[in-house]
């Protein structure tokens, strides 16, 4: 619940000056919307992305382990931002990074993707302090 | 405020050739608007401010003298621009209107439309200003997420393209592949 408290606090980051790491470590799946998405797929059922460098890792509640597969940040001239390349044994696709808002430690992070296929997808980060 | 607190709560604007009553009246009406209402004299100097202007920003009329009232009110990044608008309504007598922000009391800033006409005498001269300031923050908010959509749209609608510029590559790529296929 904190988090949501701190949401309002969120600044969003220039995506076309977005440095790479800003994007990986463990995210939360918030919301999502699938539109044409398979809703079976890896990516439509993960309530969980960990994105460590060079490893994807998809987890979804009621399967024995997560997808694991690769990921990477690219970019085109012609789109103002990145997009990430997810790829899974079941999937392989691109998701648009649409937002990506941070709190001004870095603690807290949102980021907001665009798939391919049209699914959406909010992730959340946060990092608290070990006590 | 409730419009009865409103009949004494500013000081009427001086104006010698006005009844006392009609300056309550218009004290009255200004302190009403939900707009922080101003006057100067030709050269730009504040001659009255309603009660909500001197609720929202702390300063009265004696408190306005000199530099630090604008100085201390106007964002950072609109001060310039807003001497040079206002400069140049002094200097020419053109209509007076800019968007700008103003810190309140409490520190933060909002966005406001500040509009101003000049009162010319029989002559034409300039013998006053009236101007007013408009909250303009949500309708700001709203613009910005407008364009953030706008935006957004755009480059979804860009990256759509470009995968199905691929997707097509690929299955010619692989039509192409395949033999007895021209």
């Amino acid at each position: 619940m904190l988090y949501y408290c701190m949401s309002d606090l969120l600044l969003d980051i220039n995506l076309q000056q977005l440095p790479d790491d800003y994007l990986a470590g463990h995210w939360q799946v918030a919301s999502r919307v699938l539109n044409q998405n398979n809703p079976a797929s890896p990516l439509a059922l993960a309530t969980r992305l960990q994105l460590n460098p060079g490893q994807l890792l998809a987890e979804a509640p009621g399967l024995p382990e997560a997808a694991a597969g690769t990921w990477a940040v690219q970019r085109d001239e012609l789109l103002q931002r990145p997009y990430l390349r997810f790829n899974l044994p079941q999937e392989q696709t691109n998701a648009l990074v649409t937002r990506l808002r941070r709190s001004a430690d870095g603690q807290h992070s949102q980021l907001n993707l665009y798939f391919a296929s049209g699914m959406e997808m909010q992730l959340e980060q946060s990092e608290f302090p070990r006590l | 405020m409730n419009p009865s607190d409103l009949a004494s709560a500013s000081p009427a604007p001086v104006d010698t050739n006005a009844s006392p009553a009609w300056q309550e009246q218009f004290a009255f009406l200004a302190d009403l608007i939900p707009q922080l209402v101003w006057i100067t004299d030709p050269t730009g100097f504040h001659t009255y401010f309603n009660q909500r202007w001197i609720d929202y920003t702390g300063y009265d009329l004696a408190a306005s003298v000199g530099p630090d009232m604008w100085n201390n009110l106007l964002h950072p990044d609109d001060q310039q621009r807003a001497r040079e608008v206002w400069g140049h309504s002094l200097a020419t007598g053109d209509d007076y209107s800019i968007e700008y922000r103003f810190k309140a009391r409490n520190g933060g800033y909002r966005w406001f439309l500040g509009q101003a006409l000049p009162r010319r005498d029989a002559e034409g001269r300039i013998v006053a200003w009236f101007g007013t300031c408009t909250d303009i923050e949500e309708q700001r908010k709203m613009r910005e997420q407008l364009e953030a959509a706008y935006s957004d749209l755009e480059a979804k609608v860009m990256f759509r393209t470009l995968e199905l510029e691929r997707e097509v590559h690929d299955l010619r790529k692989k039509l192409a592949d395949q033999p007895g296929l021209d």
